[in-house]
Protein backbone atom coordinates (compact mmCIF):
# COMPACT_ATOMS: atom_id res chain seq x y z
CA UNK A 1 0.00 0.00 0.00
CA UNK A 2 2.55 2.59 -1.44
CA UNK A 3 -0.11 5.81 0.37
CA UNK A 4 0.20 4.85 3.72
CA UNK A 5 4.11 4.09 3.10
CA UNK A 6 4.75 7.51 1.60
CA UNK A 7 2.42 9.31 4.42
CA UNK A 8 3.96 7.19 7.11
CA UNK A 9 7.75 8.40 5.82
CA UNK A 10 6.41 12.25 5.89
CA UNK A 11 5.42 11.62 9.18
CA UNK A 12 8.52 10.07 10.44
CA UNK A 13 10.02 13.14 9.19
CA UNK A 14 8.52 15.79 10.51
CA UNK A 15 5.74 14.20 13.08
CA UNK A 16 3.38 16.61 11.77
CA UNK A 17 0.12 14.92 10.97
CA UNK A 18 -2.21 17.46 8.90
CA UNK A 19 1.32 18.20 6.55
CA UNK A 20 2.33 14.71 6.16
CA UNK A 21 -0.98 13.86 4.19
CA UNK A 22 -1.44 17.18 2.64
CA UNK A 23 2.08 16.47 0.84
CA UNK A 24 1.25 12.78 0.65
CA UNK A 25 -1.24 14.21 -1.67
CA UNK A 26 0.75 16.23 -3.20
CA UNK A 27 3.30 13.40 -4.30
CA UNK A 28 0.81 11.34 -5.48
CA UNK A 29 -0.94 14.41 -8.27
CA UNK A 30 3.01 15.18 -9.00
CA UNK A 31 3.33 11.98 -9.80
CA UNK A 32 0.28 11.73 -12.11
CA UNK A 33 1.58 14.93 -13.97
CA UNK A 34 5.06 13.73 -14.66
CA UNK A 35 3.99 10.76 -15.47
CA UNK A 36 5.55 10.14 -18.77
CA UNK A 37 8.54 11.44 -18.14
CA UNK A 38 9.40 8.15 -15.60
CA UNK A 39 10.68 4.86 -15.84
CA UNK A 40 7.97 2.64 -14.32
CA UNK A 41 10.07 0.11 -12.82
CA UNK A 42 11.40 2.69 -9.75
CA UNK A 43 8.21 4.32 -9.60
CA UNK A 44 8.47 3.41 -6.01
CA UNK A 45 11.45 5.59 -5.80
CA UNK A 46 10.49 8.55 -7.55
CA UNK A 47 7.32 8.62 -5.41
CA UNK A 48 9.32 8.77 -2.35
CA UNK A 49 11.57 11.58 -4.13
CA UNK A 50 8.91 13.66 -4.58
CA UNK A 51 7.49 13.24 -1.40
CA UNK A 52 11.16 14.07 0.34
CA UNK A 53 11.95 16.76 -1.93
CA UNK A 54 8.29 18.32 -1.71
CA UNK A 55 8.70 18.28 2.11
CA UNK A 56 12.03 20.09 2.53
CA UNK A 57 10.39 22.94 1.08
CA UNK A 58 7.78 23.19 3.07
CA UNK A 59 9.37 22.75 6.18
CA UNK A 60 11.10 24.74 8.64
CA UNK A 61 13.00 23.75 11.25
CA UNK A 62 10.52 22.30 13.80
CA UNK A 63 10.83 20.31 16.83
CA UNK A 64 10.05 16.81 16.56
CA UNK A 65 6.74 15.76 18.57
CA UNK A 66 5.62 12.59 18.13
CA UNK A 67 1.93 11.00 18.94
CA UNK A 68 2.19 7.43 18.05
CA UNK A 69 -1.45 5.50 18.74
CA UNK A 70 -1.55 2.09 20.71
CA UNK A 71 -2.71 -0.78 18.56
CA UNK A 72 -5.37 -2.90 20.54
CA UNK A 73 -4.00 -4.54 23.60
CA UNK A 74 -6.35 -7.25 25.03
CA UNK A 75 -4.43 -7.95 28.16
CA UNK A 76 -5.33 -4.49 29.31
CA UNK A 77 -8.02 -5.53 31.81
CA UNK A 78 -5.87 -8.07 33.30
CA UNK A 79 -2.93 -5.10 34.50
CA UNK A 80 -2.39 -3.07 37.37
CA UNK A 81 -2.75 0.58 36.53
CA UNK A 82 0.67 0.72 38.10
CA UNK A 83 2.21 -1.24 35.38
CA UNK A 84 0.11 0.38 32.86
CA UNK A 85 1.50 3.55 34.03
CA UNK A 86 4.88 2.25 33.92
CA UNK A 87 4.15 1.35 30.30
CA UNK A 88 2.95 4.59 29.03
CA UNK A 89 5.81 6.34 31.08
CA UNK A 90 8.17 4.12 28.52
CA UNK A 91 6.38 5.03 25.82
CA UNK A 92 6.60 8.80 26.23
CA UNK A 93 10.27 7.92 26.96
CA UNK A 94 10.90 6.18 23.95
CA UNK A 95 8.94 8.73 21.36
CA UNK A 96 11.46 11.30 22.91
CA UNK A 97 14.06 9.32 21.74
CA UNK A 98 13.26 9.07 18.63
CA UNK A 99 12.46 12.74 17.98
CA UNK A 100 16.24 12.61 18.85
CA UNK A 101 17.24 10.31 16.28
CA UNK A 102 19.09 12.24 13.20
CA UNK A 103 17.64 12.82 9.76
CA UNK A 104 17.53 9.78 7.66
CA UNK A 105 18.49 7.18 10.40
CA UNK A 106 14.91 7.94 11.72
CA UNK A 107 13.04 7.47 9.18
CA UNK A 108 15.03 4.18 8.05
CA UNK A 109 14.17 2.90 11.88
CA UNK A 110 10.57 3.94 12.38
CA UNK A 111 9.59 2.49 8.73
CA UNK A 112 11.59 -1.01 9.90
CA UNK A 113 10.09 -1.33 13.07
CA UNK A 114 6.40 0.21 12.67
CA UNK A 115 5.27 -0.75 9.14
CA UNK A 116 7.21 -3.56 9.30
CA UNK A 117 9.04 -2.99 5.74
CA UNK A 118 12.19 -4.78 5.08
CA UNK A 119 16.07 -3.23 4.71
CA UNK A 120 15.43 -4.39 1.16
CA UNK A 121 12.07 -2.23 0.81
CA UNK A 122 13.50 0.58 2.05
CA UNK A 123 16.44 0.46 0.52
CA UNK A 124 14.32 0.62 -2.94
CA UNK A 125 11.83 3.09 -1.98
CA UNK A 126 14.75 5.59 -0.65
CA UNK A 127 17.32 4.65 -3.15
CA UNK A 128 19.64 3.77 -0.76
CA UNK A 129 22.23 0.59 -0.94
CA UNK A 130 21.13 -2.17 1.57
CA UNK A 131 24.98 -1.10 3.11
CA UNK A 132 23.46 2.43 3.58
CA UNK A 133 20.15 0.74 5.19
CA UNK A 134 21.85 -0.88 7.86
CA UNK A 135 24.14 1.59 8.88
CA UNK A 136 21.30 4.29 9.92
CA UNK A 137 19.90 1.27 11.25
CA UNK A 138 22.80 0.22 13.26
CA UNK A 139 23.34 4.36 14.19
CA UNK A 140 19.26 4.08 15.31
CA UNK A 141 20.28 1.43 17.92
CA UNK A 142 22.66 2.66 19.11
CA UNK A 143 21.70 5.71 20.25
CA UNK A 144 18.26 4.67 21.40
CA UNK A 145 20.07 2.55 23.71
CA UNK A 146 22.13 5.19 25.10
CA UNK A 147 18.89 7.22 25.44
CA UNK A 148 17.19 4.88 26.90
CA UNK A 149 19.93 3.25 29.28
CA UNK A 150 21.36 6.64 30.42
CA UNK A 151 18.09 6.72 32.30
CA UNK A 152 18.79 4.72 34.47
CA UNK B 1 20.86 -3.70 36.61
CA UNK B 2 19.67 -4.98 33.46
CA UNK B 3 21.36 -5.93 29.92
CA UNK B 4 21.25 -4.41 26.89
CA UNK B 5 19.57 -6.81 25.61
CA UNK B 6 16.83 -6.84 28.07
CA UNK B 7 16.61 -2.95 27.67
CA UNK B 8 16.05 -3.32 23.80
CA UNK B 9 13.44 -6.37 23.93
CA UNK B 10 11.54 -3.63 25.61
CA UNK B 11 12.08 -1.28 23.29
CA UNK B 12 10.85 -3.72 20.31
CA UNK B 13 7.98 -4.95 22.62
CA UNK B 14 6.90 -1.55 22.76
CA UNK B 15 7.55 -0.38 19.24
CA UNK B 16 4.94 -3.35 18.14
CA UNK B 17 2.48 -1.83 19.48
CA UNK B 18 2.77 1.68 18.04
CA UNK B 19 1.08 3.04 15.06
CA UNK B 20 1.00 6.42 12.91
CA UNK B 21 -1.86 8.92 14.46
CA UNK B 22 -3.89 8.22 11.28
CA UNK B 23 -7.45 7.71 10.70
CA UNK B 24 -8.22 4.62 8.84
CA UNK B 25 -11.25 5.79 7.34
CA UNK B 26 -9.07 8.78 5.90
CA UNK B 27 -7.60 6.34 3.42
CA UNK B 28 -10.49 6.31 1.09
CA UNK B 29 -10.69 10.23 1.48
CA UNK B 30 -7.32 10.71 0.62
CA UNK B 31 -7.45 8.84 -2.50
CA UNK B 32 -10.43 10.74 -3.55
CA UNK B 33 -9.35 13.81 -2.88
CA UNK B 34 -5.80 12.88 -5.14
CA UNK B 35 -8.64 11.45 -7.81
CA UNK B 36 -10.64 14.81 -7.38
CA UNK B 37 -6.92 16.94 -8.20
CA UNK B 38 -5.99 14.60 -10.86
CA UNK B 39 -9.76 15.11 -12.55
CA UNK B 40 -9.81 18.75 -12.64
CA UNK B 41 -6.69 19.22 -14.04
CA UNK B 42 -7.33 16.53 -16.78
CA UNK B 43 -10.50 18.37 -17.33
CA UNK B 44 -9.87 22.22 -17.59
CA UNK B 45 -6.92 22.16 -19.96
CA UNK B 46 -8.14 20.92 -23.38
CA UNK B 47 -10.91 18.61 -23.28
CA UNK B 48 -11.75 14.83 -23.59
CA UNK B 49 -9.49 14.13 -26.93
CA UNK B 50 -10.74 11.58 -28.92
CA UNK B 51 -11.29 9.05 -25.81
CA UNK B 52 -14.63 9.06 -23.91
CA UNK B 53 -13.81 10.68 -19.98
CA UNK B 54 -14.26 7.16 -18.69
CA UNK B 55 -14.01 6.67 -14.95
CA UNK B 56 -12.85 3.26 -14.76
CA UNK B 57 -10.04 3.65 -16.68
CA UNK B 58 -8.58 6.54 -14.74
CA UNK B 59 -9.37 4.56 -11.44
CA UNK B 60 -7.64 2.12 -12.44
CA UNK B 61 -4.13 3.39 -13.73
CA UNK B 62 -3.65 5.65 -10.12
CA UNK B 63 -5.20 2.88 -8.01
CA UNK B 64 -2.43 0.67 -9.17
CA UNK B 65 0.39 3.79 -7.90
CA UNK B 66 -1.89 3.95 -4.84
CA UNK B 67 -1.82 -0.14 -4.93
CA UNK B 68 -4.47 -1.25 -3.14
CA UNK B 69 -8.08 -1.61 -2.73
CA UNK B 70 -8.87 -0.91 -6.43
CA UNK B 71 -12.02 -3.10 -5.28
CA UNK B 72 -12.67 -0.35 -2.72
CA UNK B 73 -12.71 2.54 -4.86
CA UNK B 74 -14.44 1.26 -7.86
CA UNK B 75 -17.34 -0.46 -5.63
CA UNK B 76 -18.25 3.36 -5.71
CA UNK B 77 -19.14 3.80 -9.16
CA UNK B 78 -22.55 3.98 -9.24
CA UNK B 79 -24.83 3.39 -12.25
CA UNK B 80 -28.08 4.82 -13.06
CA UNK B 81 -30.13 3.98 -15.81
CA UNK B 82 -33.72 3.73 -16.50
CA UNK B 83 -34.80 0.63 -17.96
CA UNK B 84 -38.44 1.66 -17.39
CA UNK B 85 -40.30 2.73 -20.81
CA UNK B 86 -41.68 6.13 -18.40
CA UNK B 87 -39.38 8.90 -17.58
CA UNK B 88 -37.89 8.43 -14.27
CA UNK B 89 -37.01 10.65 -11.41
CA UNK B 90 -33.46 9.39 -9.95
CA UNK B 91 -32.20 11.61 -6.92
CA UNK B 92 -28.50 11.86 -6.48
CA UNK B 93 -26.24 12.28 -3.19
CA UNK B 94 -26.04 16.16 -3.14
CA UNK B 95 -30.31 15.97 -3.40
CA UNK B 96 -29.85 17.50 -7.12
CA UNK B 97 -32.70 15.46 -9.25
CA UNK B 98 -32.84 14.04 -12.55
CA UNK B 99 -35.14 13.07 -15.20
CA UNK B 100 -34.01 9.95 -17.49
CA UNK B 101 -35.92 8.93 -20.82
CA UNK B 102 -36.05 5.38 -21.50
CA UNK B 103 -32.96 3.65 -22.21
CA UNK B 104 -30.92 6.93 -21.10
CA UNK B 105 -28.17 6.87 -18.00
CA UNK B 106 -25.55 8.13 -15.71
CA UNK B 107 -22.29 7.14 -13.96
CA UNK B 108 -20.59 8.67 -11.45
CA UNK B 109 -18.32 8.03 -8.15
CA UNK B 110 -19.72 8.65 -4.79
CA UNK B 111 -16.68 8.92 -3.22
CA UNK B 112 -15.21 11.43 -5.77
CA UNK B 113 -18.89 12.95 -5.41
CA UNK B 114 -17.50 14.60 -2.25
CA UNK B 115 -15.07 17.02 -3.79
CA UNK B 116 -16.53 17.17 -7.30
CA UNK B 117 -19.81 16.73 -8.77
CA UNK B 118 -19.20 14.97 -12.04
CA UNK B 119 -21.43 12.70 -14.32
CA UNK B 120 -21.29 10.76 -17.56
CA UNK B 121 -24.41 10.83 -19.25
CA UNK B 122 -25.89 9.37 -22.57
CA UNK B 123 -29.40 10.22 -23.53
CA UNK B 124 -32.16 12.39 -22.68
CA UNK B 125 -32.27 13.91 -18.87
CA UNK B 126 -34.04 16.74 -17.56
CA UNK B 127 -31.12 18.26 -14.53
CA UNK B 128 -32.67 19.96 -11.30
CA UNK B 129 -28.95 20.98 -9.97
CA UNK B 130 -29.03 21.46 -6.11
CA UNK B 131 -27.08 24.47 -4.90
CA UNK B 132 -23.08 23.94 -4.24
CA UNK B 133 -19.67 23.15 -5.80
CA UNK B 134 -19.83 22.99 -9.36
CA UNK B 135 -21.89 20.32 -11.31
CA UNK B 136 -20.47 18.88 -14.60
CA UNK B 137 -21.96 16.46 -17.06
CA UNK B 138 -19.69 14.92 -19.12
CA UNK B 139 -21.33 14.04 -22.62
CA UNK B 140 -19.28 12.87 -25.76
CA UNK B 141 -16.56 14.97 -27.14
CA UNK B 142 -17.92 17.98 -24.58
CA UNK B 143 -19.29 18.93 -20.81
CA UNK B 144 -21.73 20.61 -19.41
CA UNK B 145 -21.32 22.74 -16.21
CA UNK B 146 -23.61 24.26 -13.72
CA UNK B 147 -23.96 25.57 -10.11
CA UNK B 148 -27.59 25.58 -9.23
CA UNK B 149 -29.83 25.35 -12.10
CA UNK B 150 -32.55 23.22 -14.15
CA UNK B 151 -31.78 22.15 -17.89
CA UNK B 152 -32.48 19.63 -20.26
CA UNK B 153 -29.89 17.33 -22.67
CA UNK B 154 -30.46 14.93 -25.40
CA UNK B 155 -26.61 13.76 -25.79
CA UNK B 156 -26.69 10.32 -27.72
CA UNK B 157 -24.24 11.10 -30.03
CA UNK B 158 -22.01 13.61 -30.90
CA UNK B 159 -24.71 16.08 -31.38
CA UNK B 160 -25.89 16.78 -29.06
CA UNK B 161 -28.54 19.61 -27.48
CA UNK B 162 -28.43 21.48 -24.13
CA UNK B 163 -31.96 23.70 -23.37
CA UNK B 164 -31.34 25.92 -19.83
CA UNK B 165 -34.82 26.19 -18.23
CA UNK B 166 -33.60 28.74 -15.38
CA UNK B 167 -30.43 29.53 -13.96
CA UNK B 168 -26.76 29.55 -16.08
CA UNK B 169 -25.13 26.23 -17.77
CA UNK B 170 -21.69 26.51 -19.10
CA UNK B 171 -21.61 24.47 -22.65
CA UNK B 172 -18.12 23.55 -23.85
CA UNK B 173 -17.06 21.07 -26.67
CA UNK B 174 -13.25 21.03 -28.08
CA UNK B 175 -13.65 24.07 -29.66
CA UNK B 176 -16.29 26.44 -28.23
CA UNK B 177 -17.73 27.52 -25.15
CA UNK B 178 -21.53 29.38 -24.66
CA UNK B 179 -23.28 30.33 -21.51
CA UNK B 180 -26.51 30.07 -21.72
CA UNK B 181 -29.10 31.99 -19.56
CA UNK B 182 -32.80 30.81 -18.85
CA UNK B 183 -34.67 29.81 -22.12
CA UNK B 184 -31.25 29.76 -24.23
CA UNK B 185 -30.52 26.68 -26.20
CA UNK B 186 -27.73 25.59 -28.36
CA UNK B 187 -26.72 22.06 -30.26
CA UNK B 188 -23.43 20.85 -31.91
CA UNK B 189 -23.79 20.83 -35.61
CA UNK B 190 -20.61 19.49 -37.76
CA UNK B 191 -18.42 19.63 -33.94
CA UNK B 192 -19.42 23.27 -33.47
CA UNK B 193 -21.72 24.76 -30.72
CA UNK B 194 -24.45 26.58 -32.60
CA UNK B 195 -25.12 30.69 -31.76
CA UNK B 196 -27.68 30.59 -28.71
CA UNK B 197 -31.38 30.58 -29.61
CA UNK B 198 -34.27 30.80 -27.40
CA UNK B 199 -37.43 28.23 -26.35
CA UNK B 200 -39.21 29.64 -23.82
CA UNK B 201 -40.19 25.90 -22.00
CA UNK B 202 -39.75 26.31 -18.35
CA UNK B 203 -39.19 22.57 -17.69
CA UNK B 204 -38.42 19.29 -19.71
CA UNK B 205 -38.03 19.12 -23.07
CA UNK B 206 -38.83 15.50 -23.31
CA UNK B 207 -39.30 13.04 -26.30
CA UNK B 208 -42.52 11.92 -26.89
CA UNK B 209 -44.26 8.75 -27.78
CA UNK B 210 -46.80 8.96 -29.92
CA UNK B 211 -47.22 9.01 -33.77
CA UNK B 212 -48.60 12.48 -33.40
CA UNK B 213 -46.55 15.29 -32.16
CA UNK B 214 -48.12 19.01 -32.36
CA UNK B 215 -45.48 22.04 -32.27
CA UNK B 216 -46.37 25.07 -30.98
CA UNK B 217 -43.58 27.90 -31.49
CA UNK B 218 -40.92 25.25 -31.28
CA UNK B 219 -37.64 26.38 -33.17
CA UNK B 220 -36.62 23.93 -35.93
CA UNK B 221 -33.55 22.63 -34.27
CA UNK B 222 -35.28 21.14 -31.50
CA UNK B 223 -37.95 19.74 -33.97
CA UNK B 224 -35.61 18.07 -35.77
CA UNK B 225 -33.71 16.39 -32.84
CA UNK B 226 -37.13 15.64 -31.66
CA UNK B 227 -37.85 13.85 -35.48
CA UNK B 228 -34.38 12.00 -35.49
CA UNK B 229 -35.06 10.40 -31.93
CA UNK B 230 -38.95 9.54 -33.07
CA UNK B 231 -38.04 8.19 -36.51
CA UNK B 232 -34.39 6.76 -35.50
CA UNK B 233 -32.86 8.35 -38.09
CA UNK B 234 -30.40 11.48 -38.68
CA UNK B 235 -31.28 14.65 -40.10
CA UNK B 236 -28.89 17.16 -41.73
CA UNK B 237 -30.58 20.67 -41.63
CA UNK B 238 -29.56 23.96 -43.48
CA UNK B 239 -32.77 25.95 -42.70
CA UNK B 240 -31.41 28.89 -39.87
CA UNK B 241 -32.19 27.34 -36.88
CA UNK B 242 -33.81 30.34 -35.33
CA UNK B 243 -37.02 29.65 -37.46
CA UNK B 244 -40.22 28.46 -35.41
CA UNK B 245 -42.32 25.72 -36.39
CA UNK B 246 -46.05 25.56 -35.58
CA UNK B 247 -48.14 22.55 -37.07
CA UNK B 248 -48.74 18.60 -36.18
CA UNK B 249 -46.70 16.28 -37.87
CA UNK B 250 -47.54 12.59 -37.93
CA UNK B 251 -44.58 10.46 -38.14
CA UNK B 252 -45.94 7.01 -39.45
CA UNK B 253 -44.66 8.07 -42.78
CA UNK B 254 -40.98 9.29 -42.84
CA UNK B 255 -41.62 11.23 -46.55
CA UNK B 256 -45.20 13.09 -45.82
CA UNK B 257 -43.38 13.73 -42.21
CA UNK B 258 -40.73 15.59 -43.99
CA UNK B 259 -42.96 17.12 -46.85
CA UNK B 260 -45.56 18.93 -44.13
CA UNK B 261 -42.53 19.98 -42.02
CA UNK B 262 -40.61 21.79 -45.11
CA UNK B 263 -43.82 23.46 -46.84
CA UNK B 264 -44.07 26.32 -44.44
CA UNK B 265 -40.84 27.42 -44.82
CA UNK B 266 -40.59 26.87 -48.53
CA UNK B 267 -37.81 23.79 -48.15
CA UNK B 268 -37.60 20.31 -49.53
CA UNK B 269 -35.63 17.25 -48.81
CA UNK B 270 -33.51 14.49 -49.96
CA UNK B 271 -32.92 10.79 -48.68
CA UNK B 272 -29.61 9.22 -48.41
CA UNK B 273 -29.06 5.92 -49.45
CA UNK B 274 -28.16 5.13 -45.75
CA UNK B 275 -31.64 6.72 -44.71
CA UNK B 276 -30.67 10.23 -43.48
CA UNK B 277 -32.62 13.38 -44.36
CA UNK B 278 -31.74 16.58 -45.73
CA UNK B 279 -33.34 19.70 -45.87
CA UNK B 280 -32.56 22.57 -47.94
CA UNK B 281 -34.20 25.75 -48.74
CA UNK B 282 -35.16 25.46 -52.77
Amino acid sequence: MYYSNVRNFLYYKTSQVELSEDVAQDAFVKLWETRDKIDKSSIKAYLFTIANNLMINKLKRRQLKYRFLKLQEDKKDIETPQYLMEMEEFDERLQNAIAKLPDGAREVFLMNRIDDLKYREIAEMLGLSMKAVEKRMSRALAILRQEIEGKF
Amino acid sequence: MESQNNRQGDMDGHLKTWKPPFDDNAFAEAKAKVMSRISEQEDSPQLGGEKKYTWLKRAAVILVIFGASIALYLSGNVVLENQTSENTRFILPDKSEVILTKNSKLEYNKYQWLWNRSIDFTGEGYFNVYEGNEFTIHLPEGKVSVLGTTFTIWANDNDWLVHCSSGKVSVQNKVDTIVLNQFEFTQVTNGRLAPKMIYEKPDFIAPRNSTILSFESVPVGIVLKELEKALGIKVKNDLPTNLIYTGILDISDVNTCFEVFCKPFGAAFDRNTDGMVSIYLQ
